[in-house]
Formats: C-alpha cells, sequence, structure tokens
C-alpha cells in the first residue's frame, strides 16, 4: 500500500483524526441547552480531551469559557457524565488562571460530600487541583472524612490529593497525620499503599520520625505490594541517610525476598544489590532470587534481573558469578536489551578464557542493537582491555568493526577514545590498531575522526618498525579529502620526516605537491614545514610539531582577540609569554557587583571567544562566565599586580543550603595572592551592605587591600576580595574567616529596604595556603627524562614516606591532586596490576619567574600490600623550593 | 529521591508512531515539558533509539507505553503492572460484540472511555489503580439505553422521594 494511500485510509477510518479545534469550541453550546442532552455533550467533551492530548493549545480565555461552561453540566444527573465533566475540569484547570477557577467551585465542594462515592472521589481530585488555602481551610473536615471513608475509591482519591496538597499547605496537610495513620488499616491494598506514601511525605524533613514510622511499619504486616515496595525504599533511605546498624531494616528487607509477589521481592533483591553494608548472606539469597527471575518467561522480570545484577557486577563482579549460566543463555534473548545487558555483565564477570568466544557472540547481534546500547558495550570493552591485555588482538578488531559500520558520531567517537586507551595501556597492540585505523580513514564520514587519525599516525607512525607503510595512507587523504583533513595531513607527514631521517627527502617530495593546493590552511602548512626542512631547523620543527602550545588555546584565543581590539597590532608584536597559563577549570557565573569597574568591553571580549572557540574542546559552560584573568585586571587594584599566574579550584566555604554561600578562589600573581570570595545572599528579606570577609591568619601578615560588596541583594552573587603581599617567599598561612556585613531588613510587601540597619557577622570555613598553590600546572613537559637529568643533581630535595592507599593507580592519582603538577611521559596512566610505578610530573613555580619544577614519585606497594611506599624527588633551579615542595607537601 | 511519583508518562501511538492518546506526568523533565520535546520524545520511542525506563507492548495496530522516572528507585515491575492494567481497560474500550480485540479504530471511538479508565490507573504519576474489575467500577460507561433507563429511574425516584420525604439511593450500582 502507498503512503498517499494509506494517509486517505487514515481520514475514512478514524474519529477525530481532523477534528478542529476552533469547530470543537463552537460545539461546547449543547452544554448551555436547558434540556441537557448526555450524549451529545459528552462526545464534545470527549472531543475536548482529544484536543488536549494531541497537543492543541488553548488561550487562558478559551480555556476560561470551556470551564464555566462545563460548570453547567452539574445540572445533569448523569453519572457518567458527570465522571466526564470532572476529567474535562481537571484538564483545561491547569491551563487558566487559578482565580477564575476558584470561582466556579461550589459545585464541587458540594459533591465532596455528595451521597455516590464517585462523586466524592472525582469532586476532590478536581478540587485540589485549583485550590487555595484559604478555600482549603473551609473544606478541610470533609477532605478528613473522606480520608477515613470507607470505600477506598473515595479514600484513595482524598489520599492521593492531599499528596499533591502538601505543595500548596503542608502545614494543613500534616494536621491529617491520624487520619492517614487510621486509614493505613482501611482493607484495600491501594488505600494502604496511598496512606502509607502520604505518611512518609508528612514526616518526611524530621529523620527521626520517619525512622520510627519505617520500624512501626515493618513490625505490622503489610498486605498491599505497592505499600512493601515502597516501605523497602523507605528502609533503604534510612539505613543510607542515618548508617544505622540496626538489623530490623536489614531483616525486614531480606525476609522481603521470599515475598510471593515477584514485585517486593525483585524490589528487595535490588535494595539488597545497592546497599553498601549488605552481608555476604544477604547478598547470595538476593542473588540467587535474581536468578530465577533470569530464566522466567516474562520479558520485563528477565531485563529488571539482568539489569539489576549488571549494575551489581560493576561493584562486586565475584557476587554475580553463581549467574553465568543463566546469563549466556540471556544472550540470545529476543528481547535485544536483555541480550546487551546480559552480554555487558558477563564481560564484567568473564575469565580469561571465555572472553574470546563472547566477542563473537556480541559481534554476531551488533547489527540488532542500537548506536546506545552499542556505547554501553563500547565502554565496557575498554574495561576489559585493562583486565585482559593480551586479548587485546580481538578488541581492537571487535572495535574496528564497530567503528566501520554505520553509526553515529557519538557513538564512533566513543570507540575511536575507546582504542586509543587499548594503545595507550598495551604498546603491543600499537600496530595492529593503526593498521585498522589507516583503512578506516580510507572511507570514513566524519571529518572530526579522520583529523584525530591523521594526528595519532603521525605521532605514533614514526616509531613502528615499518613507518613508510603508513605514508601511503596519509598522502591518499591529500588527494581525496577536504581542506581540514589535508592540513592535518601534512602536518602528520611532517612528523614522520621529522622523526625519521630515512624518511625525510621522501616526504619533503610529498609536502612540496601541497604547495599548490587551493586551501589556504593546507599551503601555508606545506610552505612553512618545507621552508625549515630545507634549512634543516630541527629545533623549531620539533617545537612545532610535537610540543603542545605554551598556553591553553582558548586562552591564547582570547588573548589575540583582546590585541586586535586593542588596537596595538599596528605598533607592537604580540607576546606569547603574556598570556595566561592558567588552565581555567570553572566558570564565574557571578555577575560581580564589587568589581564595578567590570566595563561593557571585558563582557564583549568574552563573549566573542566563547563564540568563535564553540568548535574548541573547551568544556561546556566556561563559556559562560568572565574569565578570571580578564575580571581581575578590569580592577584598578589588581591591575598593577601583572599577568594572573594561577587560579585554584573554588573552595566551599559554606554549606550550599545556609543563609549565605561563599565560596572563595586563590589567585596568584608575582608577589601577591589574592583571594576573591563569592557571596550569595538567600534571604528574601534581607539586603547586605558592606560585605567583606574578614581573614585571621595565624601569623602575622600584612594585608594590601579589601575590597567590600557594597550591596548584596537577594539571589544576586557578587565578589568581595582580600589582597595580600607574599613578595618571592612561599608562606603556608591558615586563615580563620569571618563574613561581616551590615543588614537593612525589606518590607516583603513593598520591596523596599528599611531605613534602619544593624552589623551582623557570620562565621565561614578556613583556608589554607599549600604548597600547591606556589606550584603552576602549566603543560606537561614534553621531554620530561632529558630535562630532569639536565637539571642539578645536588641541589634535589628527595623525601621518602608512606601512603595509606592501597593500589597504584590511586597513589598516582591521590600525588596528582596533591601536587597539582601536570603528569609527563603518560606515567599516570598504571598498567593493570602493576605492583610498584614511577610517576613523573612537571610544573613551574609562582615565584622566581616560572622557573621549571619537575617531581619524580617512585612507588611500591609494601609487603602488608595495605599502603603505598613513595620515594619523592624535586629538582628544579632552586634548592630552597625543592625543599618547600618535598617536605610541605605531604 | 523521589519514592512515590514513579510514571513519567503513559504513551499510546499506531504502529506509525502517531500518537492516539498521551498523558504526560512530568511537566518539569526536560523531555516532556513541551509539545515539540514530547513529539520527539514519542519518536524516539517510537524508534526505540533510546533507552528510555519504559515498559511497552505492542498489540494489534496499537503500541503503549508506560514511561518511568528517571532514577535508580525504578521498579520495572512496577510500570509492567500498570501497562498490563491498562491493555486489559483498552481490550475493555475495544470489546464490542463480535470481537475484544484492541485496536486504533475501537479506542479512537470510545475516546472517553479510554481518558477516564487512564484517569483512574494514574494520578499525576502516582500509581492509583490497577485491578481492572475496580477501575471499571469507578468509571461510569454510557450507554444510551442504559442511560436512558437511569433517567428514568432517578426521575421515577424523585417523584417517588416526594411522595415518602425520603432521599433515594443513587443507582450507580446498576451501572457496569
Amino acid at each position: 500500500m502507498n503512503r498517499f494511500e494509506k494517509k486517505d485510509d487514515d481520514e475514512n477510518e478514524f474519529p477525530f483524526e481532523s477534528l478542529d479545534k476552533g469547530q470543537v469550541i463552537q460545539e461546547k453550546r449543547v452544554f448551555n441547552e436547558n434540556q441537557i442532552n448526555a450524549r451529545k455533550c459528552s462526545f464534545v467533551i470527549s472531543e475536548f480531551l482529544y484536543l488536549l492530548s494531541r497537543g492543541d493549545t488553548f488561550t487562558n480565555t478559551e480555556a476560561t469559557d470551556v470551564y464555566f461552561a462545563a460548570t453547567k453540566l452539574f445540572q445533569s444527573k448523569d453519572i457518567p457524565l458527570r465522571r466526564l465533566t470532572y476529567l474535562l475540569l481537571k484538564e483545561f484547570s491547569t491551563i487558566m488562571s487559578q482565580e477564575m477557577s476558584l470561582i466556579a467551585t461550589s459545585s464541587l465542594v458540594k459533591d465532596m460530600s455528595h451521597k455516590i462515592e464517585l462523586y466524592r472521589a472525582n469532586s476532590i481530585r478536581v478540587l485540589c487541583k485549583i485550590i487555595d488555602n484559604q478555600l482549603l481551610s473551609q473544606v478541610e473536615r470533609h477532605i478528613k472524612q473522606c480520608i477515613v471513608d470507607k470505600d477506598p475509591h473515595v479514600s484513595s482519591a482524598a489520599l492521593v490529593s492531599s499528596i499533591h496538597l502538601l505543595k500548596v499547605s503542608p502545614d494543613t496537610v500534616k494536621r491529617w497525620a491520624n487520619e492517614v495513620q487510621e486509614s493505613i488499616s482501611n482493607k484495600s491494598n491501594m488505600v494502604q499503599y496511598h496512606a502509607l506514601a502520604l505518611l512518609h511525605r508528612i514526616k518526611q524533613h524530621d529523620r527521626l520520625a520517619v525512622t520510627k514510622l519505617v520500624s512501626a511499619m515493618i513490625r505490622s504486616s503489610l498486605r498491599s505490594p505497592y505499600a512493601q515496595c515502597y516501605l523497602i525504599k523507605c528502609a533503604v533511605e534510612v539505613i543510607e541517610e542515618t548508617g544505622t546498624q540496626d538489623r530490623a531494616f536489614y531483616d525486614y528487607i531480606e525476609s522481603c525476598l521470599r515475598n510471593r509477589n515477584e514485585m517486593v521481592s525483585y524490589e528487595a533483591a535490588r535494595a539488597i544489590c545497592s546497599l553498601k553494608n549488605s552481608s555476604l548472606k544477604e547478598l547470595t539469597s538476593a542473588v540467587g532470587t535474581l536468578q530465577l527471575f533470569l530464566s522466567s518467561s516474562k520479558p520485563t522480570l528477565r531485563f529488571a534481573a539482568v539489569r539489576t545484577l549488571n549494575k551489581l557486577a560493576q561493584v562486586n563482579p565475584i557476587a554475580v558469578v553463581p549467574c553465568n549460566l543463566d546469563m549466556e543463555n540471556l544472550i540470545t534473548d529476543n528481547n535485544r536489551s536483555i541480550a546487551t545487558l546480559a552480554i555487558t555483565t558477563l564481560l564484567k564477570i568473564g575469565n580469561e578464557s571465555n572472553v574470546e568466544r563472547l566477542i563473537k557472540q556480541i559481534s554476531n547481534f551488533l547489527d540488532d542493537i542500537n548506536d546506545e546500547f552499542k556505547i554501553v558495550v563500547v565502554e565496557s570493552i575498554t574495561a576489559l582491555s585493562i583486565k585482559f591485555p593480551k586479548k587485546y588482538k580481538q578488541l581492537i578488531i571487535f572495535l574496528n568493526k564497530i567503528l566501520r559500520d554505520e553509526g553515529s558520531l557519538q557513538l564512533k567517537q566513543s570507540t575511536l577514545d575507546a582504542i586509543l586507551s587499548v594503545v595507550n595501556h598495551i604498546p603491543e597492540s600499537k600496530e595492529i590498531a593503526l593498521n585498522e585505523l589507516c583503512d578506516f580513514i580510507e572511507d570514513c564520514e566524519y571529518s572530526e575522526l579522520s583529523v584525530q587519525i591523521l594526528h595519532l599516525l603521525g605521532q605514533e607512525g614514526p616509531h613502528t618498525p615499518s613507518p613508510s607503510k603508513y605514508i601511503r595512507y596519509i598522502y591518499n587523504r591529500i588527494s581525496l579529502d577536504s581542506g581540514t583533513i589535508r592540513a592535518a595531513a601534512v602536518t602528520s607527514m611532517a612528523k614522520f620526516g621529522l622523526l625519521n631521517e630515512q624518511m625525510k627527502h621522501k616526504v619533503e617530495l610529498l609536502i612540496q605537491r601541497c604547495l599548490f593546493d587551493e586551501d589556504d590552511e593546507v599551503r601555508d602548512r606545506a610552505t612553512l614545514y618545507l621552508r625549515l626542512f630545507k634549512e634543516n631547523n630541527e629545533k623549531l620543527l620539533s617545537q612545532l610539531l610535537l610540543e603542545d602550545l605554551p598556553a591553553p588555546a582558548i586562552n591564547i584565543q582570547r588573548s589575540l582577540e583582546q590585541y586586535l581590539e586593542s588596537g596595538r597590532a599596528a605598533t607592537e608584536a604580540f607576546n606569547i609569554d603574556n598570556v595566561s597559563t592558567v588552565v581555567e577549570t570553572s566558570p564565574i557565573l557571578s555577575s560581580g557587583k564589587a568589581s564595578a569597574t567590570s566595563t561593557p568591553k571585558a563582557g564583549a571580549i568574552s563573549l566573542a571567544s566563547s563564540s568563535s572557540a564553540a568548535g574548541d574542546s573547551t568544556p561546556k559552560g566556561k563559556e559562560a562566565g568572565e574569565t578570571y584573568a580578564i575580571k581581575l585586571s578590569n580592577i584598578p587594584q589588581f591591575a598593577a599586580y601583572g599577568k594572573l599566574l594561577k587560579s585554584s579550584e573554588i573552595i566551599e566555604l559554606t554549606e550550599t543550603e545556609t543563609e549565605y554561600v561563599v565560596s572563595c578562589v586563590k589567585h596568584m600573581f608575582a608577589g601577591y595572592i589574592v583571594f576573591q570570595f563569592t557571596v550569595k545572599n538567600t534571604l528574601e528579606d534581607q539586603l547586605l551592605e558592606n560585605v567583606f570577609v574578614k581573614m585571621e591568619p595565624n601569623v602575622r601578615i600584612k594585608f594590601e587591600t579589601y575590597l567590600p560588596i557594597d550591596k548584596l541583594a537577594f539571589n544576586d552573587p557578587a565578589d568581595c576580595y582580600v589582597a595580600l603581599r607574599i613578595q618571592d617567599s612561599t608562606p603556608l598561612i591558615n586563615f580563620n574567616n569571618i563574613l561581616r556585613f551590615r543588614v537593612r531588613e525589606i518590607d516583603p510587601s513593598t520591596g523596599e529596604a528599611d531605613s534602619s540597619s544593624y552589623d551582623e557577622q557570620y562565621n565561614i570555613e578556613e583556608i589554607a595556603l599549600v604548597p600547591r598553590d606556589y606550584i603552576i600546572r602549566g603543560q606537561p613537559a614534553p621531554k620530561f627524562l632529558e630535562e630532569w637529568k639536565e637539571l642539578p643533581e645536588d641541589i634535589q630535595s628527595i623525601q621518602r614516606f608512606s601512603l595509606n592507599i592501597k593500589s597504584i593507580d590511586e597513589a598516582v592519582k591521590e600525588i596528582v591532586r596533591t601536587l597539582g603538577m601536570a603528569p609527563c611521559e603518560k606515567s599516570e596512566v598504571v598498567p593493570p596490576k602493576a605492583n610498584k610505578h614511577i610517576l613523573y610530573m612537571s610544573g613551574r613555580s609562582v615565584a622566581n619567574n616560572n622557573m621549571l619544577v619537575l617531581a619524580r614519585a617512585r612507588m611500591m606497594i609494601d609487603q602488608s600490600g595495605q599502603n603505598i611506599d613513595v620515594e619523592f624527588a624535586v629538582k628544579s633551579e632552586d634548592e630552597d623550593f625543592n625543599a618547600f615542595v618535598a617536605t610541605e607537601s605531604f | 529521591m523521589d519514592l512515590l511519583y514513579q510514571v513519567k508518562a503513559v504513551i499510546i501511538m499506531d504502529t506509525n508512531g502517531k500518537r492516539i492518546c498521551s498523558t504526560f506526568y512530568d511537566q518539569d523533565s526536560e523531555e516532556l515539558k513541551n509539545e515539540k520535546s514530547r513529539r520527539d520524545f514519542e519518536l524516539k520511542l517510537h524508534q526505540k533509539s533510546k533507552g528510555t525506563n519504559s515498559v511497552g507492548c505492542k498489540t494489534g495496530d496499537v503500541v503503549v507505553f508506560v514511561v518511568g522516572k528517571n532514577n535508580d528507585s525504578l521498579n520495572e515491575l512496577a510500570l509492567a503492572d500498570v501497562l498490563q492494567a491498562l491493555l486489559n481497560c483498552m481490550r475493555r474500550v475495544c470489546q464490542t460484540e463480535e470481537s475484544n480485540y484492541i485496536s486504533k479504530k475501537g479506542l479512537l471511538s470510545n475516546y472517553s472511555t479510554l481518558v477516564m479508565y487512564i484517569d483512574e490507573v494514574i494520578s499525576d504519576g502516582i500509581i492509583f489503580e490497577v485491578d481492572e474489575e475496580i477501575i471499571a467500577g469507578r468509571t461510569p460507561v454510557s450507554d444510551q439505553s442504559l442511560t436512558d433507563l437511569n433517567n428514568a429511574i432517578e426521575t421515577a425516584k424523585e417523584k417517588f422521594a416526594l411522595f415518602t420525604g425520603e432521599h433515594s439511593k443513587c443507582p450507580c450500582n446498576l451501572i457496569i
């Protein structure tokens, strides 16, 4: 059947599909007839309901008209029509203004005590949508009555409505706790569930009351499966939040495993798997329950079980091993989601002997699953490569198959990342991976990926036994692909020429052919490289090709834009040394009232840079804020401090839900430190004035400047500053901090500030200066080992200590975090199961003119297996600084 | 963590992905906040191109999905329970003398009954009732002959009440 015919059929066959809103609105006049025709009215109502579900929008006036017309229908005694009228009113009340809907509530209020249950139940459900505090106090009596109504329909309706009413007036609903408690014993299962849920919500903010409620409920015997599931969730919440050791909660959950209802036993099993402190016995029986589900005939049950086991396998693979056989049966499950989850679970708990077979099995059904699940598979494969490095060959081939099949960019990027990660972890895999990738770029639809692969080829290719074969693939790109890719290919080839002496001549010939390329960038690169090759200027070449930029790309871009805008371009050259090397990790979203000097121009710059940097690999959100450097340089007091060398991460000095939220960033300049405090006032009825942070150091020092916030309005964060002069020293100081300010009360009705004010202070967390603050992370040193040798041996500082960490990988992360230096030579990658490792790091000092600092940490797991012994060495030109870093950091 | 609001949407569409009746309970969710994102969401469900925490079922020329909240406390079996309740109700909606298969035509012809049933199964994302018989009992279906009969009885009773001075008991038990 062709599509056109089918559409015709649709129109003839199905009622409503060609409904017109205007026409239906006209039809509502049947509501107004003297003798109400229930049938006609019901039909018009269902037309309205269809329009709503179809997504047609009604204006406020239209909705109000329909609503009022429909209230006429309360005159009819036809019960089905009444039921529909309730539904219509409920739907329309949400799209019109509350004031209007409140006018027509008398019929609804009357129905709340009507003798027919259906009227009582439904009127209360409609009413809770439109009610306000005043009306609520009038009908409170009725609602309470409905809650304890013997009829389950009425009681359920009242309870669920009360749950919604908690949002309108929590205090009123809380007064009904006794009625709600009473309704728990209603004979209906659903009422029991709704009553338990409401009771829990009423007490939600009182942890002790919740604990009491849950322990009481555990002892009573609930019948409703939904209520039991809910209670299990509450028990988990209590265990997690209070960290209670009371086994009663655990025992209850475990007893639910044996519940006849699958929903309840599943909920219990899942709860046990998610809890951190489940005993082995509990875990075993939970897994046993899930195992039974795996062979159930119901797909939902199989899915639920395999999903839970998959999650468990992430943290505790051994616990899942008993299900191995059942899982393997699920690989061929008709439901692909189940099959994928089974496979990835098996991969997580798999052993070296069956990995190959598993991968083969996945390949067979790969075509049937969607990209999202493929990404899941790719991620498990990456994890597998770390676990079983010997299987790299199969893994690479498998990943490559995904790379070549149809797929979204996101999937391909994840796959390429996975391959890169395998190459990084398993050097042996390099050659096979490069070969496969070469084949891939022959026919790659995404230029982003091609560029990344060309970069990788240039980086790794020259070091392989037969580099010349890669050149052919790269050169093919130049004749076949777009400008971006051609440019990347030229650079890639130049790297071969630089790194492999024998190939230099050949590369030069190839690059020469690109001199007349139609793309500017390709031509420019070719000309530059060729010239440098001719001059034999290896130093500059390697700087260009192998070293990263001296500063983050985004900073360079910003500086260049500033440079162009300033008009200096005609008179002086751009100096890259002036570019900040601060790697900015988090945006400052505050508008900065204190920095009233911040000119609109600065905003314009950061906007411009953000729009053009969109394609860059900058983390999202950074574009949103002004950057620290620009912001500070626009404050006259700090302008003289020179270039911003380093900014710390944001340090929270209060909890995020307190009255005043304060965070701090430490900015390092040569000879100065600026503390930037971002303060947010979360009290609507207060205006704060002259806000500043009083810092009390534990040693005597002199502060340079205090910059307070003049006025701090509600919910509009601003910054105040404290500056400190340190010259060339590296003091380690602790500060106790107090937020000080004057409060002006604001009248909530008028929004005007009171004329009188009073002083107030607020204690906030401490701040410490640590060695890391005096080290700039910068870019990793490209040739660490050579530079290490060049620095003087005799003034290095060595420190030996032991870290209470069990794995080398964790220790590496800890050391990098503590020092804030950049890992070099890929030494942050720890081979799996290593029991010793050497970590290299580089950085620059804030003082001493950005002096290079190198650090080496030799790590070894000690005999107990509980600690890691570290020999930590620091080298730079300054003996004191070496000792400072080595002894004060840990 | 919200333990109570379990259902984010109920979506009934035909096998071409065209909406028959969809109810969205979670206005705050980015995925369902306006008509456009809702359509996108339905399309995704239709193409099954995204994991959406939902259970679904195809029956005749109709596909039904119950979409759960995106959080860890999701109980798939509860969603399956809801789905089963909806399917039972839909079968009732489509029931005629000659067949009891769910069909798009059947659903649209008795649209108001369908919407009422859904309203009885879920109330703003909270599971309200899943027992088919109870739901049917709470949803009076307008049948012309019955309605006339009811009206007659009602009028008769009112007249009668005038004589006796008593309030009559409602005839709602007569209605299926």
